[in-house]
C-alpha cells in the first residue's frame, strides 16, 4: 500500500501548495496541510523501505481466540483517563490493572511465538 | 463473556457493531427528546438546560461514539473476508481498541449523573464554551476523556486495517483487484492516521486548559480550537461515509447482476475524494473572517466532482442489468442515493460563503448535515446490514419487513429533514429550546417531530426483523445474493480461520469471473 499513501501524501501537498499560492494560506494552513501530506509520505517511504507494505510470505501463523490481557490492558487505560477527572487513586488502581494486562500480553505472545515454532520445526 | 474477549476479527468487529448500535439508539432517544420539545413552541418537556445537554451529547453520541466506530466495525469484520485473509494482523490490538471504544459512550452519557449535568457545549464543543470558567462541571471532563477513547480505538482499528490490507491479501490479490468496499476502507484510513491524532492532541490541550495552564485562552486561541477540531470533524464526515457508500456501490452491482462500472475510476476518484475532503475543514470558518474562504469554497465545491463519479459508477452499474428493484438492499441503497444527493446538493449552495452568510446556524445548516450523515451514513449502513447480514448470521432477513422499513424510513427521513430547510429559510436558529410562534414554525416543527416519531418507528421494524430472524430466519447458505468479492466464497458464518479454500481472484470480482467461465 505504500504507492496508495505516496499518491494520496502528494495530493495533500498539492492541494496544501495551491492554498499557498494561488490563494492566501497562511502559515497554520500550511503546516496542517503540509504536515498531513508530508506525514503520509513519510509513511509510504517507510513502508517501502522496510517492506512492510509488502504482503506476508504464505506459511502457518497463529489464529489466537481469546485475548484477557488485551481487554484488561484497555480496561486500565480506561481507568487511568477515568481518573484524571475522578482523582488520583482511580489513576492508580488504572495503572496496575495496565501492568497486569501488559504482563498477560507478553505471556501470551511468547506462547504465540512459541507455537508458531513447533509448528514450523516439528 | 468469553466471546467477548475474543480476537477474532469477525467477533470484534460485530461487537463493535451492536456496541454502536445501542450508541445509536441512546443517541436516537435523546434525538425524540429534542423533537418532543421542539413539537410545539414554548417549554413543555425539557427545561433550557437539559436541552442544552441533549443537543450536546446526541451529537457528540451519533458523530464521535456511533458513526466512527460503526464502520471501523463493519471494515474489521468485512476486509479481511474481501482480500481472503484469515485474520487481521494484530488481532490483540483490534481487542484492546474494542475494549477502549466499549466504554467511551456510557462515560460521555455519565454526565448526565453527575453533579451540575452532562457537557453543553455542542458536538463541536467550541472554545471558551469548554473552557473551566464555562463549565467547570466534570460532565464537560467526561465529554472530553469518552471523545478521546473512542478516537483512540478508532484510530487503532485503521491501524490493524491498513496492516491487514498491506501484508495478509490472499495470493493473486493485488491491490487493483481488491474490492471497492476495501478500497473505500483504504481511504478511509489514511484520513483516520492523518487526521485523529490531531483531534487527541487537541483534546488533551483542552483537558490540560480545563485543569492546569492556559493553552486555549492564549490569545487566538478560541481560533485555534476550531483550526483543530475541524480539521478532524470534516474528514470525520467522509470516515463514515466512504465506508457505506462503497456497501452501497457493491449492492447496485451485486443486484444489477453486473460489475461495478469503472472500478478503477471510483478507486482513483475515492481517494481524491479523501484528499479534497481532508482540504475543506475551513468552510465550518467562513464566518470567522480568519480562512480563505476562496479556497475552502473551491475545494468544497470540487468535491462534487469524484462524488459525481461515485454516482454516475452507480448508474452506470445498474444501465443494462438485470436489476433485483424490490430485493431489501437494493430499496435501501436506492434510499441512499436520494437522500444523500439531496444531502450533497444542499453542500455546494453552502459552500458559496454568500450563501452560507444567509444561513450560518440556521435549520438549512441542519438539514443539509442531516441529509448528509443521516441519508448517507445511517441509510448506507443499514444497506450493508441487509446485505451482509446473511453472511454474519447464517439466516434470511424477512423481506416483507425489510420493506415496510424501508418506506417507514424513507417517510421518515423526508417528514423529519426536509421541514428544516423550510424552517431554516424562516430564520430558525439551530440549538435552541424555543420558537417564537411565528406563521408556519409550528406547523412545520410538527411535522418534523411526526417524521421522527415514524423513523424511531421504522427501527422498531428493523428490530424485529434482526429479533425474529434470528431465531426463525431462512437459512442464506454461502452466497444468497449471487455476489461478486471473496466473502461470498466461504461458509456463513464464516469460520474461525475464514476459508478453506480460495478460487483464483483475477480481478475485483472472483466469484462473477467463476460464475462467467461456468456459463
Amino acid at each position: 500500500v505504500s504507492r496508495p499513501a505516496a499518491f494520496w501524501g502528494l495530493l495533500m501537498c498539492v492541494l496544501a501548495a495551491l492554498g499557498v499560492t494561488v490563494f492566501s494560506g497562511d502559515g497554520q494552513f500550511a503546516a496542517q496541510m503540509f504536515g498531513i501530506g508530508g506525514f503520509m509520505l513519510l509513511i509510504a517511504v517507510v513502508l517501502l523501505a522496510t517492506g512492510l507494505g509488502e504482503r506476508r510470505a504464505p506459511g502457518p501463523h497463529a489464529l489466537p481466540d481469546l485475548s484477557p490481557a488485551a481487554a484488561a490492558a484497555a480496561i486500565g487505560v480506561v481507568l487511568v483517563c477515568l481518573g484524571a477527572a475522578w482523582g488520583l487513586w482511580i489513576v492508580w488502581i488504572g495503572a496496575g490493572v495496565v501492568a497486569v494486562g501488559v504482563g498477560g500480553l507478553i505471556r501470551e505472545l511468547r506462547a504465540q511465538r512459541r507455537a508458531v515454532r513447533e509448528v514450523r520445526e516439528p | 463473556m468469553v466471546g467477548a474477549l475474543s480476537t477474532d476479527h469477525k467477533r470484534v468487529g460485530m461487537a463493535t457493531m451492536v456496541t454502536a448500535l445501542v450508541y445509536f439508539a441512546g443517541g436516537g432517544i435523546m434525538a425524540l427528546l429534542i423533537r418532543g420539545e421542539l413539537a410545539q413552541p414554548g417549554l413543555q418537556l425539557l427545561d433550557r438546560d437539559l436541552y442544552n445537554q441533549l443537543f450536546t451529547l446526541h451529537g457528540s453520541t451519533m458523530l464521535l461514539i456511533f458513526a466512527p466506530a460503526v464502520v471501523m466495525g463493519l471494515g474489521l469484520y468485512m476486509v479481511p473476508l474481501q482480500i481472503g485473509a484469515g485474520d487481521v494482523v494484530w488481532p490483540r490490538l483490534a481487542a484492546f481498541a474494542y475494549w477502549l471504544y466499549a466504554p467511551s459512550g456510557l462515560i460521555m452519557w455519565a454526565g448526565f449523573a453527575v453533579k451540575d449535568g452532562a457537557a453543553r457545549s455542542g458536538w463541536h464543543a467550541f472554545y471558551p464554551l469548554t473552557d473551566a470558567f464555562q463549565q467547570p462541571w466534570m460532565g464537560m471532563d467526561l465529554w472530553i476523556i469518552g471523545v478521546f477513547l473512542s478516537q483512540l480505538a478508532v484510530l487503532l482499528w485503521g491501524a490493524v486495517l491498513l496492516a491487514t490490507i498491506a501484508r495478509r491479501r490472499a495470493p493473486g490479490m493485488t491491490l487493483l483487484r481488491m474490492p471497492f468496499f476495501t478500497w473505500s476502507m483504504v481511504a478511509t484510513i489514511f484520513m483516520v492516521v492523518t487526521t485523529y491524532p490531531i483531534v487527541e492532541g487537541a483534546l488533551v490541550a483542552l483537558f490540560i486548559d480545563r485543569h492546569a495552564t492556559s493553552v486555549f485562552t492564549l490569545p487566538g486561541g478560541a481560533v485555534t480550537w476550531q483550526y483543530l477540531f475541524w480539521f478532524y470533524a470534516h474528514p470525520l464526515v467522509y470516515v463514515i461515509f466512504f465506508p457505506v457508500m462503497a456497501a452501497v456501490a457493491e449492492v447496485f452491482a451485486t443486484f444489477s447482476r453486473r460489475r461495478l462500472f469503472g472500478h478503477r475510476t471510483s478507486v482513483i476518484a475515492v481517494l481524491v475524494f479523501a484528499a479534497l475532503s481532508s482540504s475543506v475543514w475551513g468552510h465550518h470558518m467562513f464566518q470567522q473572517q480568519d480562512v480563505d474562504n476562496r479556497y475552502f469554497s473551491f475545494t468544497t465545491t470540487s468535491i462534487s466532482v469524484p462524488a459525481s463519479i461515485e454516482y454516475f459508477a452507480f448508474v452506470a452499474t445498474m444501465w443494462g442489468g438485470r436489476v433485483r428493484l424490490f430485493a431489501t438492499p437494493m430499496l435501501f441503497a436506492l434510499g441512499f442515493a436520494i437522500t444523500f444527493l439531496i444531502g450533497g446538493l444542499s453542500g455546494i449552495l453552502v459552500a458559496s460563503p454568500p450563501i452560507d452568510n444567509q444561513v450560518h446556524d440556521t435549520y438549512v445548516i441542519v438539514a443539509h448535515f442531516h441529509y448528509t450523515i443521516f441519508g448517507g451514513t445511517v441509510w448506507g449502513l443499514v444497506t450493508a446490514i441487509y446485505y451482509w447480514f446473511p453472511k454474519w448470521t447464517g439466516r434470511m432477513l424477512d423481506e416483507r419487513l425489510g420493506r415496510w422499513h424501508a418506506g417507514l424510513m424513507f417517510l421518515g427521513t423526508v417528514a423529519t429533514f426536509f421541514p428544516w430547510f423550510v424552517l431554516g429559510i424562516f430564520g430558525m436558529r439551530r440549538e435552541v429550546a424555543d420558537y417564537p410562534d411565528w406563521p408556519g414554525w409550528a406547523a412545520w416543527n410538527l411535522v418534523s417531530s411526526i417524521g421522527s416519531a415514524v423513523l424511531a418507528v421504522s427501527f422498531l421494524v428493523f428490530a424485529v426483523n434482526v429479533w425474529r430472524s434470528l431465531r426463525r430466519g431462512a437459512v442464506a447458505g454461502p452466497d444468497p445474493w449471487d455476489g461478486h468479492s471473496l466473502e461470498w466464497a466461504t461458509a456463513s458464518p464464516p469460520p474461525r480461520e475464514n476459508f478453506a479454500t480460495l478460487p483464483a481472484v483475477t480481478s475485483y470480482a472472483p466469484l462473477l469471473d467463476l460464475r462467467e467461465a461456468a456459463t
